[in-house]
């Protein structure tokens, strides 16, 4: 794992340096009529996993998806209030979305590869952003990804086969090694174990925190004892409004509003 | 737990054998159904197909007689020129009907002689002419020619005709006689009817066949492919990805619905009126015929792409937006490769669609008799269906045949074109 190390830049210093890389003010996000999602204020550290929990259709996706613009895609979506990503606003005039979402990596609830080889499942984003200058450099840059998400012993004998024929749980760690081939800032998680068995879901959690070192993680989680797991800071939301944030043994132990109480313990969800 | 149980359930499931029995009996009835449909359907086929073929089948065998013709010098190339020009110029016709009438040394009365001469086919004297003009060396020696037998001869052959002398029989008993002499000389025989494939259309029936109308063919569904193709995929795709949701786009989508579903004479009127009168684009043409059959599948094809399109779950849309790929690439790069089996299913249908239609090249000059085989896509020219449609007018007995023998050969590309569908979907064909 040395040269993975060496790799990864002076920007993937491994202790939180307690940096703010994402705040929003004032987010809200509108489908058409119906206001999905109100008033989002919030601040994620650098190097820091936070997790968004809520029962379903309380807005924590909706506000996920925000950060890499990824609403934009939805017709008749409307999002209100600023994100800035290194002081500067993501919802600025001069921001183009193709590129943020070079620098805000995605993975998604179900393990999406594309039916192509497991080679150029990773290499796809480094290709279209013109990362690598050739093929040695390419391969370079899929090894360090698949390292990086801990598939390669499993995938390096396998590169030229479908990524579609790997396991759940492979297929989304290969949806992770093809978000971080491009190198992104911050890594967006949308429920991504919900679709897989204990064990996988495991080795997923223990990358996520692997991944910490290098990149900021926001994850969705429906489970109480992944947040607990893996996060430093959570966010619980309630009907479209973030209810309460704070580090999470805090959140867990703690919390300020009887709602996050209600919903940890069980009552409301 | 409430205390007091609504009395339905109180009672509880019927479940009585008669209640039970009648169940499995309906449903048994419902397979009854759906197996006389279906054996409905394979008896109509079974009999179409069944028909067609009996009725085709003897098309594709021709009845030739040996002639053994005398090239005489004096007649063909009296100056001894070996110019294939003036060889071809030469009275092949009265060589023939002097090697006819030599068959029958006895010497035959006048009136019979044009009897003798019909048993023959009037192509006779032009594959004679074809062999000595190419092999001039022939000259002043007598050759043995298989040639083709006249349509009724043929047919008497094929058992379609009886002769008779009532004066309204396609032979007469006179004629019959000949032929049966020289049957029993063993001077008749059937071969492949190899005319059948390297002709285009004839007022003769033994000299037509089906060369013309498959070379046009397959010249209008080449422009009409060119056409569809390119405009379909772009619109599918524009339509399905990057248009607005908007009123206009709405109006569009609708209209290229009700397009689909337009009759097929209407796109033959509308390229009368414009490709021809307008552009005057040139009549018969598999140029003009190919833009109308465009115009004609070109909404069945946009519908088949913008389904497939819809098919590609958005799942991968999203992975390729989500590691920063632009609109374009992600329509590039994954929906469009994943949706091109799909396009391709569709399209070849649209054609196999085309391939089949007649109405609307009748309304551009596509009906027209044409004798030679069209070399460019603005030479006159036809195609199979409108070749079967003008054969089946046809009143010969020949001609029946043949009208068969063309559906068949229509079929048979049908047929192709089909597989090429599902063998494509069969191997492009993704689970997600």
């Amino acid at each position: 794992m040395a040269e993975i190390n060496v790799a990864l830049s002076a920007r993937d210093s491994s202790a939180p340096t307690g940096k703010i890389k994402l705040s929003a003010r004032n987010v809200g996000v509108f489908y058409g009529a119906a206001n999905a999602l109100r008033d989002v204020n919030m601040d994620f550290e650098e190097h820091q996993v936070i997790s968004l929990i809520g029962p379903s259709g309380c807005g924590k996706s909706t506000f996920l998806r925000c950060i890499n613009r990824m609403n934009d895609t939805i017709p008749g979506c409307r999002v209100v209030g600023s994100i800035n990503m290194d002081g500067t606003n993501i919802y600025g005039p001069d921001i183009d979305p193709v590129e943020l979402r070079a620098r805000v990596g995605m993975v998604f609830q179900k393990p999406n590869p594309f039916p192509k080889s497991i080679y150029d499942n990773v290499a796809y984003g480094p290709r279209i952003h013109g990362m690598a200058a050739g093929k040695a450099e390419l391969d370079e840059v899929v090894e360090w990804a698949l390292r990086s998400a801990g598939l390669w012993e499993e995938a390096k004998d396998r590169l030229q086969q479908p990524g579609t024929g790997l396991s759940g749980g492979q297929q989304q760690r290969l949806c992770i090694a093809r978000a971080i081939a491009v190198h992104p800032e911050v890594i967006l998680m949308d429920e991504p174990c919900s679709a897989l068995d204990p064990i996988a879901t495991a080795k997923i959690e223990e990358l996520i925190d692997e991944l910490r070192r290098s990149f900021t993680i926001i994850i969705v989680t429906h489970s109480m004892q992944q947040a607990a797991r893996v996060s430093q800071k959570t966010a619980f939301f309630h009907m479209g409004n973030l209810v309460e944030e704070g580090p999470t043994d805090v959140i867990f132990t703690k919390p300020h509003d009887p709602r996050t109480g209600a919903y940890i313990t069980g009552r409301i969800g | 737990m409430n205390s007091a149980l609504p009395a339905a359930v109180a009672k509880g499931p019927d479940l009585s054998k008669a209640r039970i029995k009648r169940r499995y009996a309906t449903e048994a009835r419902f397979r009854l159904y759906g197996l006389g449909a279906i054996t409905f359907a394979i008896v109509f086929l079974v009999i179409l197909l069944g028909t067609i073929i009996s009725n085709g089948y003897s098309a594709f065998v021709a009845t030739t007689i040996a002639l053994d013709v005398n090239l005489d010098k004096a007649a063909i190339d009296p100056d001894g020129t070996k110019n294939p020009e003036t060889i071809a110029q030469a009275d092949f016709r009265g060589v023939v009907r002097t090697s006819i009438r030599s068959l029958f040394p006895e010497g035959t009365e006048r009136s019979q002689e044009r009897v003798l001469f019909g048993i023959f086919s009037e192509g006779a004297q032009y594959d004679v002419q074809k062999r000595v003009v190419n092999n001039p060396q022939l000259i002043g020696t007598t050759q043995r020619f298989w040639v083709k037998a006249a349509p009724d001869i043929d047919m008497l052959r094929k058992g379609y005709l009886v002769a008779a002398d009532d004066g309204t029989a396609r032979v007469n008993l006179t004629q019959e006689g000949f032929y049966k002499r020289l049957e029993k000389d063993g001077r008749v025989r059937t071969e492949f009817n190899t005319t059948f494939f390297t002709a285009a259309d004839s007022r003769e029936p033994e000299q037509a066949g089906v060369l013309g109308a498959m070379v046009g063919t397959f010249m209008t569904l080449g422009v009409c492919l060119l056409l569809v193709l390119p405009i379909g995929i772009a619109a599918a795709i524009y339509l399905e990805e990057f248009a607005p949701k908007n009123r206009w786009t709405d109006l569009i989508e609708v209209n290229i619905n009700n397009l689909a579903a337009v009759p097929s004479i209407v796109f033959g009127l509308l390229g009368l009126a414009v490709l021809l009168n307008w552009f005057g684009m040139p009549r018969s043409a598999p140029l003009a015929g190919g833009v109308v059959l465009a115009l004609l599948v070109l909404p069945t094809i946009i519908i088949a792409g913008r389904s497939a399109l819809k098919a590609v779950p958005p799942s991968i849309r999203e992975a390729a937006l989500g590691v920063g790929a632009s609109h374009l690439q992600t329509v590039g790069h994954h929906v469009l490769p994943l949706a091109m089996p799909g396009i391709l299913t569709g399209t070849i249908i649209g054609m196999a669609h085309a391939l089949g239609e007649s109405a609307p090249l009748l309304m551009i000059g596509m009906v027209a008799f044409v004798v030679d085989t069209p070399t460019s896509l603005t030479d006159a020219s036809t195609v199979l269906p409108v070749q079967i449609f003008l054969w089946a007018d046809a009143p010969e007995r020949a001609f029946v045949e043949r009208t068969s023998a063309a559906i068949m050969v229509l079929l048979v590309f049908l047929i192709l074109m089909n597989l090429v569908a599902i063998l494509l979907r069969r191997k492009f064909e993704r689970r997600w």
